[in-house]
C-alpha cells in the first residue's frame, strides 16, 4: 500500500499532469474508443451474456488495478473482449424482463458528447446552457401531464431517488403548514406500488397506510377514502399512486384519488416511472386522467422514453415547496448564489450532478415529439398483438389486464421450477431474457415491451418455447 | 402508417450525426486550456436558442450545432485549471474517453445477472479504495450518484443496524452526532431520515475532536444516538477530523462511525498526508467521490461498508419481478444504497485507474498538494491577503484586507466575465471571504499567483 512509503513531496515527479494530457497513447485510445462506440451503435445485439460467476470473471480478467497500469489500449481490449460480453446488452429486442431500456442512437451519441464536456449541472450559474435545455425537455413532460406553466423540477438519478425526493417535499410542506405534533406520519399506497416507495418510507422513517387494490391491481378513490375513513387517517400526508405499475402495468384511478386528496388536503404523488411515456400516446392517454391534479410525478426517460441510464424526470406543481425542502446550505453555496436562478440541485436529493437530462433532450429535439408519440404507440400496438398471441395459445393464460405493455403469463401445469428452468434455458440459448415473477403468491412469468424494435414475432417465438 | 422504429434505426442521418458527435468529442478532448465560458440569463438563452422541442424535430445535426455553438458556451468548463470554486472536477483523458464507451453500451449496472462484467471491474476499483483506507477484505459497497446519496445511504444503513440490534425503538428521537463543518448533505440526510443532529463544537481549526464529541454526547445524546459523522477533508476548510479519537468514542459507545471523505479521500493515496487519516481504518462506512479529486467525470461517489451485509439488509428492494435477482451470492450494487436502475458509473474511474496504474494517481494527488502548499506561500507573501484556515489538504480561505462582501462578489463576477478564473465567495465564521479548492493537476502555482494578483 502506498501509505507505507516515505513522504515524497520534494521528489522530482516525472509528469503529474500525464493523465490529463492528450498523449499519442491517448490519441490511439481515443480512436479505439470511437471505433468501439460506432460498432456498438450499429450493432443490433442478438446475443445474451450468461452471467459468469465471480470466480470465472477473476480467471478471465485477472487483477486489473496495478501500480504501473496496464495501458489504455489493453484496458479497452479487456473491456471489449472480456467484460462487455459478460454484461447483458439491455437494448436487445428480446430483453423483456424487469423494465428494459431502448436508447435511441441519437440519445446515446449525445450521451457521448456530454461525456466529453465536463460541467457541473447543479446550478444555473455553472451550467446555464444545459439547465436551459433540460428544462425544455421537462416542460414537454409537464405539458403532457397537464401541469401549469409554473410547474418545474429536475432530472435525478433514478425512480428511487425521485420518489423519495417527492415524498420528502410532501412531508416538508405538510409540516410547514401543520407543524409537528408527534403523530407518526404516513403515506397511503397499495402493495402494487414500486419497491422504491417502501424504501422511501423506510428511509424517511414514515409509516404506510396500505390501500387494498381492486381486482385489476389498481388503487381506486373509493378504496382510498374507505381506508382513511376506517382508520381515521391520522398523520397521513400523501398518497403515492402509480401510473403504470411495474408488475401488472396498470394505472391507478388517478381522478378518483385526486378527488380524495383535494378533499382531505393530501399531497398526490404519481409514480409514472415506467408508464409516464404513455402520456404521449393518444390511445391510452385518457387512462391517466387526473394526473393533471397531482402535486408531483416522476417518469424515467431511461425506460420508455428511449434515453440511456440513468435519468428520472421529477416534476412538481409548486417547485418552491421542493426548494424549501431540498436546497442545501453552506457558506460556499449561499455566498455564491445569485438571484432567482433555477438550480436543479435545489429540487431533489443530490448536489453535484451530471446533466443527465440532456441525452433525452437531444433525441427529443432532434426527432421531435411526433416521433416519440409514434414510437410509444408502436410498442403499445405490439403489446396488444402479443396479448392476442397469448390468448390464442391454449397452454397459456394471461394473468393481468394491462393498461400498457406488461403481460403476466401463466403456463398451465407449470411449477415455479419449470419457469426458472425455462428462463435459464432461454438465456443460455441466447433466445431471450424473460424471468419469473410472483403474483398473489403464484410464480409465473412476465414480459415488458418498450423497445420499438421488439416485434410480435419476437414475442411469438418466446411463447412457442413454452408449448 | 408512420414507422415507429425510425428513431431506433441506424440511418444515413444517424451516421452523419455520429460523425459530428465524435468530431465534437475529439475536438473537445484536445482543447487545452479549455475556455472557461460563463452563464447567460434565461432571456439571453431563449433569444439565442429558442424553442428546441418541436413536433417534427430539428434534426440531429442542427441540435448538435445548437449545443456546441450556444448551450455549451453557456456552461462553465469545470476542467479549466482556473476553475477553483466549490470542489472542481478534473477527469483524466482516459476516464472521459471511457465515459463515452459507457454511454454507447447500454449496460444495466444494478445486478450481477445483467452486468457481471461491469460490476467485476467496478469492484476492483472499490477494492483499491477500500485498501487505501485499510478496511478488511470483506468490506464492499458500490458507486452511487453523489456524496449526498452516499452519506444518506450510509446513515440509513447505520440506523437499520442499530434498530435491528436493539430489537425495539428507544424512547425519544433518533440522533446523529456531527459538527457544523460537516457537508450540507449530512443535514439533508438527517432531515430526509427525520432524525436529529447532536451538534458537536469544533476546535479553532474546524476539526471535530474526541473530547468535544464525548462531552456533547454526555450532555445531549439520548438512547437513540446511533452514529457519529466525521469528515476527512471538510469542504469549506479542507481539514480532517480527529478520526482515531472519534473511532475510540464510537467503539466505546457502540455507535456507527461514518466518515465523509467525499473530497478528501483521494489523499489517502498521498503519503505526505496519509497519517492525518489515521483511524479511518476503524470506520463502519465511508465515501469518497472519484468525480472530485480522483479524476473521474460526473457523477460518481464510492460508498464502502466494513460489513456490507448490514447495508444489504437495509437497502435491498423486494418485488415479485425482482426475485430472480436475489437468492444467489452474487454482488448486486443496487442492494447497497438508495438506487435501483443505475448506470455503471464507476467504470470511467476504473478504466483510468487500470490504464494508468495507482502510482500515477499517487503522483497526481501529491502534485496538487504541492501546488496548494505553494499557493499558501503565495498568499502569505502578499501583505493584503490573509489565510484564514490551516488546511490539511488543498482548500484555502482567503481574506482581502479591507474588502466587504460586495467587493468579493464583484471581483468574482469580473474574473468569470473575463474568462480569467472561476472563484466564488464563501463564509467563514460569519464573514464573507473567498476560497479556492485545487484538485486539478494542471492547475499551477502561476495560475494561483495570477489570480491573487487581481486582488491587489
Amino acid at each position: 500500500m502506498s501509505a507505507e512509503r516515505e513522504p515524497s513531496v520534494d521528489q522530482t515527479i516525472a509528469d503529474p499532469g500525464a493523465m490529463h494530457a492528450v498523449t499519442p497513447e491517448i490519441e490511439r485510445a481515443a480512436e479505439g474508443v470511437f471505433d468501439y462506440a460506432r460498432e456498438r451503435l450499429h450493432a443490433r445485439p442478438r446475443n445474451f451474456a450468461v452471467a459468469r460467476t465471480p470466480a470465472e470473471m477473476q480467471a478471465a480478467a485477472g487483477d486489473t488495478v496495478t501500480e504501473d497500469g496496464i495501458g489504455a489500449d489493453a484496458a479497452l481490449r479487456l473491456f471489449a473482449e472480456t467484460l462487455a460480453p459478460a454484461s447483458v446488452p439491455v437494448e436487445n429486442t428480446r430483453f423483456l424482463a424487469f423494465i428494459p431500456t431502448a436508447p435511441t442512437p441519437a440519445a446515446k451519441l449525445f450521451d457521448m458528447a456530454l461525456s466529453a464536456t465536463p460541467m457541473y449541472a447543479g446550478s444555473w450559474r455553472s451550467s446555464a446552457g444545459s439547465v436551459y435545455a433540460e428544462n425544455q425537455a421537462l416542460r414537454w413532460l409537464s405539458d403532457l401531464a397537464g401541469l401549469p406553466e409554473t410547474a418545474g423540477g429536475c432530472f435525478v438519478q433514478g425512480g428511487t431517488v425521485g420518489n423519495l425526493s417527492a415524498l420528502v417535499s410532501a412531508r416538508h410542506a405538510h409540516r410547514a403548514e401543520h407543524g409537528r405534533n408527534g403523530t407518526p406520519l404516513r403515506v397511503a399506497a397499495t402493495g402494487q406500488a414500486h419497491s422504491s416507495v417502501a424504501q422511501a418510507l423506510d428511509v424517511m422513517d414514515a409509516g404506510l397506510l396500505e390501500i387494498e387494490p381492486d381486482a385489476r391491481g389498481r388503487m381506486t378513490g373509493a378504496a382510498l377514502e374507505d381506508a382513511i375513513a376506517a382508520d381515521g387517517g391520522d398523520g397521513v400526508f400523501a398518497v403515492a399512486a402509480t401510473g403504470g405499475t411495474t408488475n401488472l402495468g396498470v394505472i391507478d384511478d388517478l381522478a378518483g384519488i385526486a378527488d380524495v386528496c383535494a378533499r382531505r388536503g393530501l399531497w398526490l404523488h404519481v409514480d409514472a416511472a415506467y408508464g409516464g411515456a404513455g402520456l404521449a400516446a393518444p390511445s391510452v392517454r385518457p387512462r391517466f386522467d387526473g394526473i393533471e391534479r397531482c402535486d408531483s410525478f416522476i417518469v424515467d426517460p431511461h425506460k420508455w422514453l428511449f434515453a440511456p441510464f440513468d435519468s428520472c424526470a421529477l416534476l412538481y406543481r409548486n417547485p418552491e415547496l421542493a426548494q424549501a425542502a431540498h436546497r442545501q446550505h453552506a457558506g460556499y453555496l449561499d455566498a455564491a448564489r445569485v438571484g432567482a436562478d433555477w438550480n436543479p440541485s435545489d429540487y431533489a436529493i443530490h448536489l453535484t450532478r451530471r446533466a443527465r437530462g440532456l441525452p433525452f433532450w437531444f433525441s427529443l429535439a432532434a426527432h421531435g415529439t411526433r416521433a416519440y408519440t409514434e414510437a410509444v404507440e408502436g410498442t403499445l400496438r405490439v403489446a396488444r398483438e402479443a396479448r392476442a398471441e397469448i390468448e390464442r395459445r391454449d397452454y397459456l393464460e394471461l394473468a393481468n389486464d394491462t393498461d400498457l405493455t406488461v403481460l403476466c403469463i401463466r403456463r398451465v401445469g407449470w411449477t415455479a421450477d419449470d419457469y426458472r428452468a425455462w428462463s435459464a434455458r432461454n438465456l443460455e440459448d441466447g433466445l431471450a431474457l424473460v424471468t419469473p415473477t410472483e403474483l398473489d403468491g403464484e410464480i409465473m412469468t412476465r414480459i415488458c415491451i418498450l423497445n420499438p424494435r421488439t416485434s410480435v414475432e419476437d414475442v411469438a417465438a418466446i411463447l412457442d418455447t413454452m408449448a | 402508417m408512420p414507422d415507429p422504429t425510425s428513431m431506433h434505426r441506424y440511418t444515413d442521418e444517424t451516421e452523419r450525426v455520429a460523425q459530428a458527435a465524435l468530431a465534437y468529442a475529439r475536438d473537445r478532448l484536445r482543447l487545452h486550456p479549455v475556455p472557461l465560458d460563463g452563464p447567460r440569463t434565461p432571456d439571453e438563452l431563449r433569444a439565442a436558442a429558442g424553442e428546441t422541442i418541436t413536433p417534427f424535430g430539428l434534426g440531429g445535426e442542427a441540435a448538435l450545432r445548437l449545443f456546441a455553438d450556444v448551450l455549451a458556451d453557456a456552461t462553465v468548463s469545470i476542467d479549466n485549471p482556473r476553475y477553483l470554486a466549490f470542489i472542481p472536477g478534473a477527469p483524466t483523458e482516459s476516464a472521459t474517453l471511457f465515459d463515452l464507451v459507457v454511454a454507447a453500451s447500454a449496460i444495466y449496472g444494478g445486478s450481477w445477472l445483467e452486468g457481471a462484467g461491469a460490476i467485476y471491474a467496478e469492484n476492483q476499483a472499490l477494492r483499491w479504495v477500500a485498501d487505501l483506507a485499510g478496511l478488511p477484505g470483506s468490506a464492499g459497497g458500490c458507486f452511487v450518484q453523489g456524496g449526498t446519496v452516499g452519506n444518506l445511504s450510509a446513515l440509513v444503513t447505520a440506523r437499520h443496524a442499530f434498530l435491528a440490534a436493539r430489537g425495539e425503538r428507544p424512547p425519544g428521537r433518533l440522533q446523529v452526532a456531527a459538527t457544523d463543518e460537516v457537508h450540507s448533505s449530512i443535514v439533508t440526510a438527517a432531515q430526509v431520515m427525520d432524525v436529529d443532529v447532536v451538534g458537536v463544537p469544533t476546535d479553532d481549526g474546524g476539526r471535530m475532536r474526541a473530547d468535544a464529541l464525548e462531552s456533547s454526547l454526555a450532555d445531549r445524546a439520548g438512547e437513540g444516538l446511533f452514529a457519529a459523522v466525521a469528515t476527512a477533508g471538510t469542504t469549506n476548510l479542507g481539514v480532517i477530523d480527529d478520526l482515531a479519537g472519534i473511532a475510540d468514542v464510537c467503539a466505546r459507545r457502540g455507535i456507527w462511525f461514518h466518515v465523509d471523505a467525499a473530497y478528501g479521500g483521494a489523499a489517502l493515496a498521498a503519503p505526505s498526508v496519509r497519517d492525518r487519516f489515521a483511524g479511518i481504518e476503524r470506520c463502519d462506512s465511508f465515501i469518497v467521490d472519484p468525480h472530485k479529486w480522483l479524476f473521474a467525470p460526473f457523477d460518481c461517489c464510492a460508498l464502502l461498508y466494513r460489513r456490507p451485509e448490514l447495508a444489504r439488509a437495509a437497502h435491498a428492494q423486494h418485488a415479485g419481478y425482482l426475485e430472480p435477482l436475489q437468492g444467489g451470492a452474487e454482488w448486486n450494487p443496487s442492494d447497497y444504497a438508495i438506487h435501483l436502475s443505475r448506470r455503471a458509473r464507476g467504470l470511467p474511474f476504473w478504466f483510468s485507474l487500470a490504464a494508468h496504474g495507482t502510482e500515477a494517481y499517487r503522483e497526481a494527488i501529491e502534485h496538487t498538494l504541492t501546488v496548494a502548499r505553494q499557493a499558501r506561500a503565495e498568499i502569505e507573501a502578499r501583505p493584503h491577503l490573509e489565510l484564514l484556515n490551516d488546511p490539511d489538504l488543498t482548500v484555502l480561505c482567503i481574506r482581502r484586507t479591507g474588502w466587504g462582501a460586495d467587493d468579493y462578489r464583484d471581483w468574482s463576477a469580473r474574473l468569470l466575465q473575463e474568462g480569467a478564473a472561476f472563484i466564488t465567495p464563501t463564509t467563514v465564521a460569519g464573514e464573507v471571504v473567498t476560497r479556492i479548492a485545487i484538485v486539478n493537476p494542471r492547475t499551477t502555482r502561476e495560475d494561483i499567483a495570477d489570480i491573487l494578483d487581481t486582488m491587489a
